[in-house]
């Protein structure tokens, strides 16, 4: 018998014990940090119990195990929702300091209503027999002109009309002048962003010319909220406003946002996407982001009735008691999502979306997919991924992000590596105090 | 050894007996990892 390719051993951040997981074989322990300490160096204390758990294992044993966990895999993953995301314009009042679609050319509108009864006979085609959502994208899909408010009211009726959800994805500015539109869909989520506290944020998102945009976003979060529309607030973080992470929960908590079931928030890392942002010193790392969140978390937990951060698998761990099932692939990218623009363009993501390179194929005016470029996509999971073969993180990364692995490596079929041990450390220093205290 | 799994579960010892569907993919791993916009991070 041999270690587990799979198994993740990595010491607790904080403590001097160390932490066991399989995500193949679905366990998870606590070692004292003697034994912690004598499997890093590859010394086995205790086969049997190893064994039992699937961290000693035989290798053909494991690699049956790991084929049928990927066969498995990819048959949910067919049945799985599909998110179709439509952009009906690249338009945006913003003018956000990172903004990585500020480069993009849009090409000029023109029968917005054509090509939007387009995508949806492309929807019904090609999706009719798929569990699916749409989501709203931009740009900024929410703007005030009459023609962005039909194309929204077009959308929230085509939609409803086919029992299909759908998400918005806004800067929240126009949010509040949309609420009754939007309560005639079957609404999802609204997705609004919040970088921090008003000088904060306002010095972050700020209208194009100028211009603070905080307390419109917040009224439309209010306003979603008292319509009952689910908000999932999203905060994009760096060096710069991470600091004000805390004070901007303890806003969201006065404000009783966090008590209403229909609130959730999300962390956006700012990161290089497709071209050089002006201060690139104040970019994180994922690892670097996330150490700095469990310093932040560990001096006012309250923030954690804000917002729970992953830390990969590890709250996951904690609040199931069982560990998510083997991840061969984290990308979605032409699987379970695609993205759809209003010059009638096919791409495979929102990362990708409005990229001329990008382009995978047209809804409108003609139908037209390059099957060699989606292939590329479609197959792209940690099987083909050359680094990921000999990694024991692989079943809770997934292989990461295709467009991020294409913007670094030039090449789709390329990891981009998410830290597993590291983030895993810092989770369980966090979601794990009860069960490292009794053990 | 202090396990941290809580549900009742095959034991790695024990699926390579027992059927292979006996390790259940479901697809709550995905879903997690699937946020509206951003999955790309």
């Amino acid at each position: 018998m041999q270690l587990s390719k799979h198994n993740i051993l990595t010491q607790i951040h904080g403590d001097d014990r160390w932490l066991l997981v399989n995500v193949l074989s679905g366990q998870a322990d606590i070692l004292p940090a003697n034994d912690g300490a004598r499997l890093a160096r590859g010394e086995i204390t205790d086969p049997d119990a190893l064994a039992a758990k699937g961290y000693l294992v035989f290798a053909d044993e494991e690699a049956r195990r790991y084929r049928q966990a990927y066969l498995d895999f990819i048959a949910a993953r067919d049945t799985d929702e599909v998110q179709l995301f439509y952009v009906p314009s690249y338009a945006c009042n913003f003018g956000c300091s990172y903004c990585y679609q500020d480069e993009y050319a849009p090409a000029p509108s023109g029968d917005g209503a054509a090509v939007l009864d387009a995508f949806f006979r492309y929807v019904d085609d090609t999706f009719g027999d798929r569990a699916k959502y749409v989501t709203l994208f931009g740009g900024e899909p929410l703007l005030p002109n009459p023609s962005t408010r039909r194309t929204v009211e077009s959308v929230v009726r085509e939609t409803a009309a086919r029992g299909v959800d759908l998400a918005i994805v806004t800067n929240g500015y126009w949010l509040e002048s949309y609420v009754e539109t939007l309560r005639k869909g079957r609404i999802r989520e609204v997705q609004v962003t919040l970088d921090g506290p008003q000088p904060i944020h306002d010095a972050r998102r700020m209208l194009k010319g100028g211009g603070g945009t905080f307390s419109r976003v917040v009224d439309g979060i209010d306003a979603c909220l008292a319509a009952g529309l689910p908000v999932n607030l999203r905060s994009v973080l760096d060096r710069d406003n991470v600091a004000a992470f805390a004070e901007l929960a303890h806003f969201a908590i006065d404000r009783g946002w966090t008590d209403n079931p229909n609130f959730k928030t999300q962390i956006g890392r700012n990161y290089e996407l497709h071209h050089c942002q002006t201060e690139r010193s104040r970019l994180y790392s994922r690892l670097e982001l996330f150490q700095d969140i469990q310093r932040l978390i560990e001096a006012d937990p309250e923030i954690l009735r804000f917002h729970k951060p992953a830390f990969s698998i590890s709250r996951f761990l904690f609040e199931h008691g069982e560990l998510p099932p083997p991840l061969f692939d984290s990308c979605p990218a032409c699987k379970t999502e695609w993205a759809f623009d209003y010059t009638g363009k096919i791409y495979s993501c929102t990362a990708t979306v409005g990229k001329q390179d990008e382009v995978l194929g047209t809804f409108w005016p003609e139908r037209q997919l390059n099957a060699a470029d989606v292939a590329a996509w479609e197959e792209r999971d940690v099987l083909a991924i050359a680094q990921c073969a000999g990694c024991s993180s692989q079943l809770a990364c997934g292989g990461g992000c295709g467009s991020v692995a294409k913007n670094t490596c030039g090449r789709i079929d390329a990891a981009d590596c998410r830290p597993v041990p590291s983030l895993l450390s810092l989770g369980t220093s966090i979601y794990g105090r009860e069960a490292l205290a009794a053990s | 050894m202090k396990s941290l799994i809580k549900k009742n579960q095959p034991k790695a010892q024990a699926s390579c007996c027992a059927p292979a569907t006996d390790i259940k993919v479901a697809q709550c791993c995905a879903k997690q990892s699937k946020v509206v916009a951003g999955c790309h991070d």
